[in-house]
Formats: structure tokens, C-alpha cells, sequence
């Protein structure tokens, strides 16, 4: 069991809540791309993520059986819900009838997802910070 | 008198920081996993550490070796779920405001023991020395 493990966790909260912010970022940014590297207008992404050991070593046996568990992102999916069909005749990506596909990003949901992802991880600094205080005072023990 | 620091050692007092500690972690994964779907928070549980800390601990088991298993009452155990009501659609059940005010708590139990600890220590001190 290591001093710092607490520092750890909430580096890996920290961590996720950023890849989740960047990816919110994207999302944001092409919410009005018709056109990407793979065909097609830009799919929503969303990341996924799975609560896994601190440590992975046996000898960490016991450290496992106590619940200690770290954050990792698992895979970024794609948002399967359909695109946005708007009638623009004019715009170069449009169809036979007229329509174009949008991306399927709704800024509300993003910005309601930012806000969401920036509170959790202002809670991974504040768990980070109170680790940090219990080590500055266990080095005042006996002093 | 009800005196709560009663039968608490120095070493009792550092089990219970021990303890203090652990719990410190598991809090913190709490946090880390706020967002992770199928999450259950978990927690230690204080009363059994207290007694086993005070030394009134019924169990006769001791962790001679790294390598023996650890018993269920000398080891953090988590306790979970720790809140069954209010769980979200997605099976999490960690409660951000309760896991903040836990470690708030947690903090100022560990700020607690190390001021008895260095209190007792002082108090050897001014024996030792005899003022």
C-alpha cells in the first residue's frame, strides 16, 4: 500500500475528465461538419469509462480485495442516433431531394456535458488536495 | 467519566491512522469513478476499527507473514453499497456531495490523531526530562 496511491486516483479522475472535456471539444467544434476523413458527416463520440485495480500485481492482493479502484477510459464510440436531415438545395453536400446530413451534436447536450465533466473533475483536485494534507501532517507527527 | 481517547495507545492511535489512511483511498476512487457506469461507492467501516484500535477487538487473528490472507476484521473491508436510494440510470451509486463531506471528515479525523499522537509524545517527553 503506498503513501501516495490517494495522488494516483485522483490523477487518474483528473485524467479522464480531460480526455472527456477534449472530446466534448470535438464534438463542439464539428457540430456543423459535413464532411470527414472517413466519408460522411462527423458522428457524435462519447468516451467510456471502466473503474479498474490500482495495482495489478498479486502481491497487491489485499490492496484489491479493499475496493481501491482507478479510472481509465476504455474506448471513444461513436453516437449511433441518426443525423440531422436539413433541406438546403444550395450547400455542395446536398442529395437528390435536396437535403443535407448534419452532424447528430446537440450543443446543449455538450455544454450540459462540459459543465458535468469540469465538476467532476474540480472533485478528483479537491480528493487530491485532501491527500495531500494528510501527508503534510503526518510529517509533523513527533515533531 | 466517558473519556473517548480511554484504552487508546500510541500504536492504537496509529492503527487508527492507518485506517484513516485507507479509507483516504477509497474515497478517492470513489471520486475517480463518479462517472463510471455500474460503479457501487464504497466505504470502511469506523466502529470496527475503533475497537480493534482500543484493543477490545475480538479477533485472535494476526498477520504474521506478507503472504498470509488477510481476515476480515483485520483489514479494511469495503462496505457496499453504501447508498442504495438515489442510484442513477446508469448503476452508479457514488453521491459527490456525501463522498466530499466524507473526506472532509476523514481529513480532519487523520488532523485529530496526529495532534493526540504528538500530545502523548509530549507528555513522554516532559516524564522523560521530569519538568
Amino acid at each position: 500500500m503506498g503513501a501516495f496511491d490517494g495522488f494516483d486516483l485522483s490523477l487518474s479522475g483528473m485524467d479522464a475528465q480531460m480526455r472527456r472535456l477534449r472530446i466534448i471539444s470535438s464534438n463542439l467544434a464539428n457540430a456543423d461538419s459535413t464532411r470527414t476523413a472517413s466519408g460522411g458527416p462527423y458522428r457524435r463520440k462519447d468516451v467510456v469509462f471502466a473503474a479498474e485495480p490500482l495495482h495489478r500485481t498479486a502481491a497487491d492482493f489485499h490492496e484489491r480485495r479493499s475496493g481501491v479502484q482507478k479510472v481509465t477510459t476504455l474506448a471513444v464510440v461513436e453516437d449511433p442516433r441518426p443525423f440531422k436531415r436539413v433541406y438546403m438545395p444550395s450547400h455542395p453536400d446536398a442529395d437528390e431531394q435536396g437535403f443535407v446530413n448534419f452532424p447528430n451534436v446537440e450543443s446543449f447536450e455538450e455544454v450540459v456535458n462540459m459543465m458535468d465533466a469540469i465538476r467532476s473533475y474540480e472533485a478528483n483536485l479537491s480528493a487530491f488536495n485532501a491527500s495531500k494534507q494528510m501527508i503534510k501532517k503526518a510529517l509533523e507527527i513527533g515533531r | 467519566m466517558a473519556d473517548p481517547s480511554k484504552g487508546l495507545s500510541i500504536a492504537g492511535a496509529s492503527r487508527l491512522l492507518d485506517w484513516t489512511a485507507a479509507r483516504q483511498k477509497i474515497l478517492a476512487s470513489n471520486i475517480a469513478n463518479l462517472d463510471t457506469p455500474g460503479y457501487q461507492a464504497r466505504d470502511l467501516d469506523f466502529q470496527s476499527a475503533l475497537r480493534r484500535a482500543t484493543g477490545d477487538g475480538t479477533s485472535g487473528l494476526v498477520r504474521t507473514n506478507e503472504r498470509h490472507l488477510p481476515s476480515a476484521d483485520a483489514e479494511p473491508s469495503p462496505r457496499f453499497p453504501v447508498q442504495q436510494a438515489g442510484a442513477r440510470f446508469d448503476g452508479n451509486t457514488v453521491n459527490l456531495a456525501q463522498e466530499m463531506a466524507r473526506i472532509t471528515e476523514n481529513g480532519f479525523l487523520y488532523q485529530t490523531l496526529v495532534r493526540f499522537i504528538n500530545h502523548k509524545i509530549t507528555t513522554l517527553k516532559h516524564a522523560i526530562r521530569g519538568v
